[in-house]
Order: C-alpha cells, then structure tokens, then sequence
C-alpha cells in the first residue's frame, strides 16, 4: 500500500465487519480469499476476541491459497493417489519431493512443479525461477540436483495475440531463455521435456520444470524440525519485494492487463543458487541440519509454518533479523514474499557456528530469524512488538473443498473421416514440419545438456549432424557405479482434451514405453497436473478423470506416485486450457552401457512392430493438424503393456534390440522416420497387413502400446520365439529413403535427407 | 537532436550483474560504497519533436518491459 510506509503492523477492523463487506477486504488486500473463506477468518478472530494483524491476514491468505494447501484438489488427490506406494519408496508425497531407493546405499530425489502464472506475466524471469525453485525442492531434501527436465506448451503463433497479451513468440523464446540461463549457469544439465503447441495455451503458458537428484541415504534431510530449542536459519538471497502475491495470483486466472500483476514478478539470480547448492550440500555431509525447507511459494510464512507444524513443534520469529534488499519494507511484506533462492534450515545451538561458517565461505547471505519451541502458536516478533500469533493448526491446514464435477458426455465411437490427401508424399513432408511432431533441436540445442559428465543419452541422440530424437534421457548419477536413471516428461493434451481418462492412460502408456524402448524399467511417477478453473465442475471432472487413470495405471503396473503438483485456474479470457497432466517418469536401468539407441543402427537389419493398432485417428496430431478439436482418444488395452514389457525385457536381456521406438506423436510414419534420422539409414516396410483402413489411418494413427524395433536379421526366428505380444514384422533397414508399400502400391517415397529437412526445419519460424 | 532513452530495472527487481559488481567491489575494499544500480542508455539522433515522440512509442513497443523495467528520456548534448 504505497503512500502508508509505517512500519509497525496494523490491525484490520475485521470483525465489527457486515459479511458482505468482507469480499471488499479481500479485493483491496489482493488476498485472493472467496466470501466463504474471508467469514471463517473473521469467525476465527471473533472467538479470539480481537481483530487481526494486516501480517496474519496475510499469513492466512497464503497458507489457504490452492497453490499452498490444495484446497481444491486435496480431496480428489486422497481420494485417488494415497496408497499408491512401493516397498522400495522411502518418501512419497511427505515432504518437499519424493526420495525413491537407487541402490542400497544411495537415493534419487524428484519433483516437478509448474511455473505458470508468473510464466504469462514474465516469460524469462518466471521461467527461469522456475527451475530455480524445483531445483531447491530437491536440494532441500540434502540431495544433489544431477538433472532437469521441462514440459512447455505455448499458444498457437497463427492465432495472433489480443490486446494486453504478449505475442506467443516472444513468451516461448524468452521462456525457453529462462530456462537455458538457470539451468546452464546452475551446472544442472536439462536433458529430457516435452513441447507442444496448442490456441488454448495463448495468454497462459504452461511451464512445468522437473528437477532429480541423488543423495546418501543417511544424508536425507526432512522438511520438518523435531527439535524444541533448535534455530531457524534463512539463507541464500535477501528478501525483497519481488514476488510478493505470488501464490494467491497463482490461485485464480490471469488478469487482462499485465502491469495488475507486477507486484508477483521474480527475476532470478543462479549465481547466488550455485552457491547455495554447495553451501546446503557441505552442511548435509556435516550432518547438522536437523531439518531444511526451501522458501517458494508464501516465502517465510508457508515455509516456517510448513516446517515446524510438520514437526508438531512452533516458533518465535524474530522478524527484523531477516536481510532484506530494501530498506523500509513492512512486516507482512517480509513474511510473504516470494524472493528466490532462499532457503530454511533447522541447526542446534552447538552447530550454528559450523553452519555460520559454511554460509560465510560461499559468501551467502544468512541470519537466525527464529527458535523453534513447543506449544501450538507461532509468534512473531517485529520491533520489540508481538504483531502475529496464531494456532498453527488452523492456519497450515487450510479449507478443503470436496467441490462438484460433472463428467462430460462420451461422444461415443464417431470418427471423423478425413480428406485422403492427394499427394501423400508431400503431406508426410508437412506433417513432419508440424509444430506438434518436428526437431525439437533448435531448443533443445540451446540447454547444456552434458554439463557435470553423466549424461549418456541426452535429447538428442545419434551420428554428428544426422542426431535424431531420444525416447528417454539416461544419466549416470554416481562415480562408481554404471546403474543410471531413465528419465522422460510426456503429455497428451489434445488426446487428454477428448477423453481425461483415456488420454491420461495414453500419456503413462507412452511414458512407460519411453523407458522400457531405452533399456530402462519404469520405477517411479510424478505428476504435475496443470487444469482450468476447479470452480467449473465440467474442469474438475476431468481433473478427477485424469487421477482416476494415473491411480488404475499406477495400480497395474505397481508403480508408485511419489510427488507431485496441481496447477489450476490456467485460462485466460473465459477459455480454460487444454487438460495438462504431465508424467514425469523415473526408470532404473542396471548398466548404462547398455541403452538402447532410438534409431536404426545399420543397414540389412529387420524392423518388427509390437502391439496392436486399430488406426483410430482420436487425438491425433493428424486431426489437430488438420484443425478439428477434441474429438476423442484412443483405447488402451493395459494387459497388452505389460505383456510388451516382458517381452521388451527379455529381448533386451538377450541382447536382441539393436535399436527401439516408441509410437506417439505423429504415428508409425513420424516413428519411423525418427528411427531412420539418427544415422541416416533408410528404410522400407509393407504395412498391407497393418488394421486400420486407410492409409493415413495407418500412417497416423497414435494409439496403442506400439513399439518399433530392430533386430539383426538372422535372429528373426529367435525374436519371434521371446515375444509374446502381438508383433509383425513391417520391413528392411537400408538405402537412403523411407519406403512405404500399401496392397501392393507404393504409398511413400521419401528420401531420408528431404524427410529430416522438413523436420529439422518445423520450428525454424518460431525462432 | 540527441535524445537519449535510459532503461533499468524497476525498484525491487533483482539485478544479479549489479549484486556481483557490488559484492566484488566491497571485496576490493572499496568500503564507502553503498549500493549499485546498472541501465542501458540508449542514444537516438532524430528530427524535431516528432523524432523525440517516436523514440518514445520506440521504448514502448520494442525496448522496454514494463513489468520489471523503467525508463526516461532526454535530451543529450554532443
């Protein structure tokens, strides 16, 4: 409130309110709190008997905005995700990020979160803090970040922009800068993501960033504090007015005009967090912390409150104590703000100077702001003046809301006919361009993606100058040992826009085959789940259809949920997104040296398809190509997975796939085509004996559990005999085109060099 | 006519270049420094006030981000 810069706290006449006038308090405090909410917090402060602090209305309104306490999709997440836990988990969806067993020693770390209301606003800054805040998430767990991903989406560039909008271009190339700057001045290699591009995403980005890390197992760090008497330690950057209102902004729909939003915006610093990350991890090995969290969203206010109600435990805090960037800032301004790369850390009296010297030799900022004690009620400190104390019960767990959904009508089996193009060639050429399916090189390229030396397969993958897409990234966390971790982030959100639950299944089937096509087996799941406003019931339907299918995959194939993140009120101007679950899933491979490269490996060489297919365009790039809209998605036979994984398996066991695809995007021909990039070896295949119709049904349908594989020719025999999915074998490596034979006729014929032109190109626009 | 456009950051928006030229320096020994702020000046050679109104809509629709950045205008010599 400018004009006002008393630095004392003031009451806010709450109380003697008419409930009507209380959505007004709301509004004017840019608390982001309904009428319903504002009437439990002055029902709360009636029982006391005096009014509140503007500080703990603030506090308030922080710890009950969606984005800290999930207070629309708390009930749904219960209701679906508890119980989805593996013996081997040693933490899932407690603390900070999720810690899954590696090997017996060592644990992997992981999270991934969304960034995207400060993505909208300022692409660059809120990108960038985004990788810093997941980054943080794992490093406050005592583990060492070894690897980034990112799911982006972004509008539709021929679509324009409206007034007060940025132009998509400019969103996706600084947000893309964002991340590249965090990432590569951070040391953190970016190796896997996911890109796409769809109208509903104008005017509200969605930038999702995950972050996995590897620690000892007794070096795990909790995100609570369990020691009466122990000191709260802030450290890492100062606390500025940057940032402040993030988290309740992130709590309802991007407003028309951007400077509304200014207060919420965030530029990072990773210079400060590289130190940072060393600092934490010296402190780690020491073994003095008895509890860490970083500060993100609700800055000091979530993260002490989160911190020490955890731990059944409260605190004084000592509010002058914290270093601030500016001099005359209020109170509530220093609880609530959001500036990056700060963290919060537990330490005995005993071992404060042991931390004070850690923090001095990376030459961080840090300061006792608290101590932590027993009782229910964390106070506040300001000037000698109590100006904030509440019950830390009511405060950190927020409402719940058990809101209404409505699932929308099944639009049952119509499928849309398309036009036959008349010239298939050139349409295979145009769909290679597809903003949707084409190299995601020109972004990928610009991410250090080897950076720390343990990357052994990163995005791209094959010869210098002919690379081609990989499946999953694999990385080689630890010195001594050749186990890595199999990582891919996947969506399908035209496919999940058809049908939630489907689409979801989808998703998973495709995570799932990237990591068993790259040697790996899956081993854990993450979600980050970005939706539209849960106000709607129709959105909330398919929220909770979308969890629905996560927990009967989950469930299948005994694969645990160990974090995950909830995003709503993504839309802008009345259009919600489209439905966004990302999986970000983690798979164990036992020898590095034995991944499986995603395209053709040498000449002579026979490819075989497994899995089924029935040539159902639904959800398809194919039809989004073609400019149709949510139409459906196709089925998946959950079964039929599993029986291609053991099949996978023991075809790999035997040292049988020289090379392995999974079929998404773009269908069999992209898979293909993909597969032939990586060394520039050719391919020719009949797929009169594929279901499906029509040869673009055949071409371009995505569905299924499908894999492509090739195998030395002279092992057909025993390849057959190890599989017991459906597999079919489609053709021939070799030669320098992509070949395709249809009942006897030639339907493609494409040079392999013109083929990965269009594809190499498909973004080139854009950048 | 010079007219020079000069673009910082807003109050509160953080400036990492700044922070470490200012951390550095206190390193140095340079005590009675306070604090360090960085911007960007632009200089336009243009025609009478019409020129000066267009590096104006220049800042606005091309230079400047007015969710962290500010920016003045004026006339230069030289």
């Amino acid at each position: 409130m400018p004009g006002r810069r008393s630095k004392a706290a003031q009451a806010v006449k709450l109380t003697g309110l008419d409930d009507a006038k209380l959505p007004t308090i709301s509004k004017r405090m840019k608390l982001g709190l309904s009428a319903d909410e504002m009437i439990m917090l002055k029902n709360y402060f009636l029982s006391l008997g005096r009014d509140p602090t503007d500080i703990e209305v603030h506090a308030m309104a922080q710890a009950w905005s969606e984005h800290c306490c999930y207070k629309s999709s708390k009930f749904y997440l219960k209701k679906y995700l508890s119980g989805l836990k593996q013996d081997y988990v040693v933490l899932a969806m407690e603390d900070d990020a999720g810690v899954v067993e590696f090997d017996s020693e060592h644990v992997y770390v992981l999270k991934m979160e969304s960034h995207n209301h400060p993505s909208a606003i300022e692409p660059y800054g809120g990108a960038a803090t985004g990788v810093g805040g997941i980054i943080r998430d794992v490093l406050c767990m005592g583990a060492q970040p070894v690897a980034l991903l990112d799911s982006l989406f972004f509008g539709d560039f021929g679509s324009g922009h409206s007034e007060g909008q940025l132009d998509q271009r400019f969103v996706f190339n600084r947000a893309v800068a964002g991340i590249r700057d965090y990432g590569n001045r951070m040391g953190i290699p970016t190796v896997a993501g996911s890109l796409a591009f769809d109208r509903s995403y104008t005017g509200n980005p969605l930038i999702n960033a995950g972050c996995i890390g590897i620690a000892r197992k007794k070096d795990i760090v909790r995100s609570r504090v369990t020691q009466s008497g122990d000191l709260l330690v802030v450290a890492g950057g100062k606390t500025g007015r940057d940032g402040i209102h993030g988290v309740n902004f992130a709590s309802r729909s991007v407003s028309g005009k951007r400077e509304e939003d200014i207060g919420s915006v965030q530029l990072g610093n990773p210079v400060t967090e590289e130190a940072l990350t060393h600092a934490v991890l010296e402190a780690t090995e020491a073994g003095i912390l008895d509890g860490m969290k970083d500060l993100g969203g609700g800055g000091l206010s979530s993260a002490v409150g989160e911190l020490c109600y955890a731990g059944g435990l409260s605190a004084v805090v000592y509010l002058n104590q914290v270093p601030l960037k500016e001099e005359d800032m209020q109170p509530w301004e220093i609880w609530v703000s959001e500036s990056q790369e700060r963290m919060l850390m537990a330490v005995s009296d005993k071992n404060l100077p042991r931390l004070d010297a850690i923090l001095e030799s990376w030459g961080l900022d840090h300061a006792v702001i608290a101590r932590v004690k027993e009782g229910s009620n964390l106070k506040i400190e300001f000037n000698g003046e109590v100006v904030l104390d509440l019950d830390l019960a009511f405060m950190t767990s927020g409402p719940v809301y058990c809101r209404n959904y409505i699932l929308a009508e099944k639009k049952g089996f119509a499928r849309i006919q398309t036009k036959e193009p008349s010239d298939l060639n050139s349409f295979a050429l145009e769909m290679l361009a597809d903003f949707n399916i084409c190299s995601r090189e020109p972004v990928t390229r610009t991410y250090d993606f080897t950076v720390r030396g343990s990357t052994i397969v990163g995005p791209l993958t094959g010869s210098i100058d002919a690379e081609t897409h990989s499946d999953a990234a694999v990385i080689k966390p630890l010195e001594d040992s050749y186990m890595g971790l199999v990582l891919t982030s996947d969506s399908r959100p035209i496919m999940v826009a058809g049908d939630p639950y489907r689409g979801t299944l989808n998703t998973l089937s495709e995570a799932y085959r990237n990591i068993l096509v790259s040697g790996g087996i899956p081993h854990s799941v993450v979600d980050s789940m970005n939706f539209g406003n849960p106000e709607d019931p129709v959105e909330l339907g398919k929220f909770v259809e979308s969890l629905r299918a996560i927990r009967d995959f989950c469930q299948k194939f005994s694969l645990p949920v160990v974090s995950g993140n909830v995003s709503l009120y993504n839309q802008s101007k009345e259009q919600n997104v489209k439905p966004t679950p990302v999986i970000f899933m983690t798979g164990i491979i036992e020898d590095v040296r034995k991944a499986i490269p995603s395209f053709f490996t040498g000449e002579g060489n026979s490819v075989y398809l497994m899995g089924n297919e029935d040539g159902d365009l639904s959800g398809s790039s194919l039809l989004h190509h073609l400019g149709y809209e949510d139409t459906s998605a196709p089925f998946v036979d959950l079964d039929e997975l599993s029986g291609i994984r053991k099949s996978m398996q023991a075809l790999i066991s035997h040292g049988l796939v020289l090379a392995a695809h999974d079929i998404s995007d773009g269908g069999l021909l992209n898979a293909l085509s993909e597969m032939t990039f990586g060394r520039s070896i050719g391919i020719s295949v009949d797929i009169s004996e594929t279901a499906g119709g029509r040869p673009i049904n055949k071409l371009f349908a995505e569905g299924g559990n499908r894999i492509l594989i090739e195998v030395p020719q002279d092992k057909e025999k025993t390849v057959e005999g190890f599989v017991t999915a459906s597999i079919r074998k489609l053709g021939t490596t070799g030669g320098d085109r992509i070949l395709v034979e249809n009942m006897d006729i030639n339907i493609i014929n494409i040079k392999v060099e013109d083929a990965k032109n269009a594809w190499s190109n498909g973004l080139a626009a854009m950048i | 006519m010079k007219i020079a456009l000069r673009i910082e950051y807003k109050k509160g928006v953080e400036d990492p270049e700044a922070s470490v030229v200012e951390k550095n320096a206190l390193t140095l020994g340079f005590d009675r420094l306070k604090s360090i702020k960085i911007a960007k000046e632009y200089v336009f050679d243009v025609n009478g006030k019409e020129g000066k109104a267009q590096v104006e809509k220049i800042a606005r629709d091309l230079l400047v981000n007015p969710v962290i950045q500010q920016y003045t205008i004026y006339e230069r010599d030289e």
